[in-house]
């Protein structure tokens, strides 16, 4: 170990001005490389639509991996001899530099390339990590950012993947499902409800007609709970789906005369 | 070219060729006295817009002298009226409803009575009957409507031969008959000209009918539609000097055919279809609705669905035919390709 750190150091002392010049380069050329990639993906992306746009999407983080890793590779090229005992000496110390002074920069990094791997999550995915959810909208090396639907960008460091669970609503796909909830007073026909809402998610202008729609009835203390469970077209239709579920189900329910659960508000006691 | 002109050579399409199609294809169903399964009493005849399925039908219980269904009003769909259900029961006699499609709307009160008329229809309760449908409603319909597949028929999509004998024969037997359609840019013949009126048998053909076959997808009206669209008097500058000549030389007047990528099509804007998806789909659905028969089956106030269909209109996307509002010819094979890579449900054809 000591000679290949002797012979390293002795190989980065004989780094020339043409070598430093052409690693500036190299830098220089990937890094517009990346930016180009991460502004030109997504404009191409938002004028494809449906799933064509999350798999254009998904292929930012992936071109900007390769774009770094041959830049390593490039750059190492320049440094130093790419002997067995050169690459075992450079990557100890990378180690053991980042594994003092960086550690949570170095362990979201990792992550960051394991989520590329293992995809918990991609661009167009609506994820909920640490109570936070929303659109993922750019995964970054260190952080993956989320708009969320107030519209508030947030940055998730990818070390949560470790230790915390990511809930992803679409999985990459266009599916995804959502819930609009009604309360009703418990003495009613509940198979005609059942219909009701039935028709109310068939004939939503939002509904993804190719996936199931699912009324599920749970009796409550105070009425009973009717859920439809459906997919809108697109996941960032979501809540104008839920709100269009929501307001067309209040009106047929009204119109077929059915009264809805009304509880009594109850002001909290302090002990 | 004058609109009186066009009229001439491509004059409204005439369906009777189509409802001789109908009544060979129907032939041995109405031989068969009593049918095996009762669910053979209706039969299904299916086209796509613009497809011509209510004026064939229509024409077809005329010449058969069955009785023709009108379908319910706006207010009976959505109180669910059965009384109008009951009413067609009550006559013995084989019918036609020629458009199911103006018997449902996409609303949740919208689609009880149409369920029950196709209930009805299968277990042949209703006694012999055919439908009309549009294929968007019928997509839909399926959808809403849980039962195994019924007998369906749908007509031939219209191939470049198809479409070649259906506009030369518009003209047969008329003034017109020595009229030879050539490409303004080429002078290559769109149509085939009669053997007598050209010798040369080396002649240039154009590509224009395969690629209109394709773009329409073998729907005759939208096909129509592009053909009058398409009709010019004179050629290009290069070509106006020769063709005057041969016209002379062939005993011929030629009308010229402007070439396929220089025809004027709606070119909407990709975020004009994205925002107004909904509006486009529920319209195709339904194959046309009124302004405000549209606005209760949108997440939309009366005012914002007006606004949508003036944007549409202006991008030449709609029409309006008297008080309804429709997907244009032009308009639909940009429509339903848009919304089929958007993931909204489209039809078969």
């Amino acid at each position: 170990m000591n000679d290949s750190i002797r012979g390293l150091t002795m190989n980065l002392s004989h780094l020339g001005q043409t070598a430093l010049v052409q690693i500036l380069l190299i830098v220089v050329t990937v890094w517009l490389l990346i930016s180009l990639i991460q502004r030109l993906v997504p404009a191409l992306a938002s004028r494809l639509s449906g799933r064509h746009r999350l798999h254009a999407l998904a292929l930012v983080p992936v071109l900007r991996l390769l774009a770094i890793a041959a830049a390593f590779l490039l750059i190492l090229q320049r440094i130093v001899e790419p002997t067995f005992e050169n690459l075992v000496g450079i990557l100890g110390a990378l180690g053991l530099a980042l594994g003092f002074a960086a550690k949570d920069y170095a362990s979201s990094l990792i992550a960051g390339i394991v989520a590329l791997y293992e995809l918990p999550y991609r661009p167009g995915d609506w994820i909920e990590v640490d109570g936070i959810y929303g659109e993922v909208r750019t995964i970054g090396m260190r952080t993956v950012e989320i708009v969320t639907p107030e519209d508030t960008v947030a940055h998730i460091p990818h070390l949560k993947l470790w230790n915390q669970a990511i809930l992803n609503a679409n999985d990459g796909s266009q599916y995804l499902q959502c819930e609009a909830d009604f309360y009703l007073h418990p003495h009613h026909d509940a198979a005609q409800v059942h219909r009701i809402l039935h028709d109310v998610a068939l004939t939503s202008p939002l509904l993804q007609i190719d996936r199931s729609i699912n009324v599920i009835v749970r009796e409550k203390p105070f009425g009973t709970h009717y859920r439809i469970n459906a997919y809108p077209l697109d996941p960032r239709q979501q809540f104008a789906f839920v709100t269009d579920l929501t307001v067309r189900g209040k009106a047929a329910l009204r119109d077929a005369g059915m009264a809805l659960a009304s509880v009594p508000a109850i002001a909290e006691q302090s002990p | 070219m004058p609109e009186a002109q066009i009229e001439r050579i491509v004059p409204t399409p005439d369906w009777q060729p189509a409802v001789a199609a109908l009544d060979d294809t129907l032939t041995e169903w109405l031989d068969t006295e009593h049918l095996s399964n009762p669910s053979h009493a209706c039969v299904f005849v299916i086209a796509p817009p613009h497809g011509g399925h209510g004026d064939i039908l229509t024409a077809w219980a005329r010449h058969h002298d069955w009785r023709i269904v009108n379908p319910p009003k706006l207010e009976q769909i959505l109180t669910q009226d059965l009384a109008w259900l009951e009413e067609q029961v009550r006559h013995p006699f084989p019918w036609v409803l020629p458009n199911l499609e103006r018997c449902y709307l996409r609303h949740a009160s919208g689609l009880e009575l149409v369920r029950h008329l196709l209930d009805r229809s299968h277990t042949g309760s209703l006694g012999r009957g055919i439908i009309g449908c549009d294929s968007w409603a019928w997509a839909f319909l399926r959808k809403a409507w849980n039962s195994p597949e019924p007998p369906a028929l749908a007509a031939q999509g219209f191939d470049q031969q198809c479409l070649a004998r259906w506009f030369q024969d518009s003209i047969a037997g008329s003034e017109m008959d020595r009229l030879v359609f050539r490409q303004a840019d080429s002078g290559a013949y769109v149509l085939p000209p009669p053997a007598d009126m050209i010798e040369d048998k080396s002649i240039k053909t154009s590509e224009f009918l395969p690629i209109l076959a394709a773009h329409v997808r073998g729907i005759p009206g939208i096909a129509h539609a592009i053909w009058r669209a398409s009709l010019r008097t004179t050629p290009d500058e290069t070509l106006s000097d020769t063709a005057a000549n041969e016209d002379s030389a062939n005993q011929c007047s030629t009308v010229w055919v402007t070439p396929w990528h220089q025809i004027r099509q709606p070119t909407p804007t990709s975020a004009l279809l994205r925002e107004q998806a909904t509006l486009l789909h529920t319209l195709l659905l339904h194959a046309g609705l009124t302004r405000a028969t549209l606005a209760p089956l949108l997440p939309l106030a009366l005012s914002s669905a007006e606004a949508a269909l003036a944007c549409l209109e202006d991008a030449e996307l709609v029409i309006r035919h008297e008080d309804e509002w429709r997907i244009s010819p032009m308009g639909y094979p940009i429509v339903r390709r848009f919304l089929r890579d958007d993931g909204y449900l489209i039809d078969g054809f």
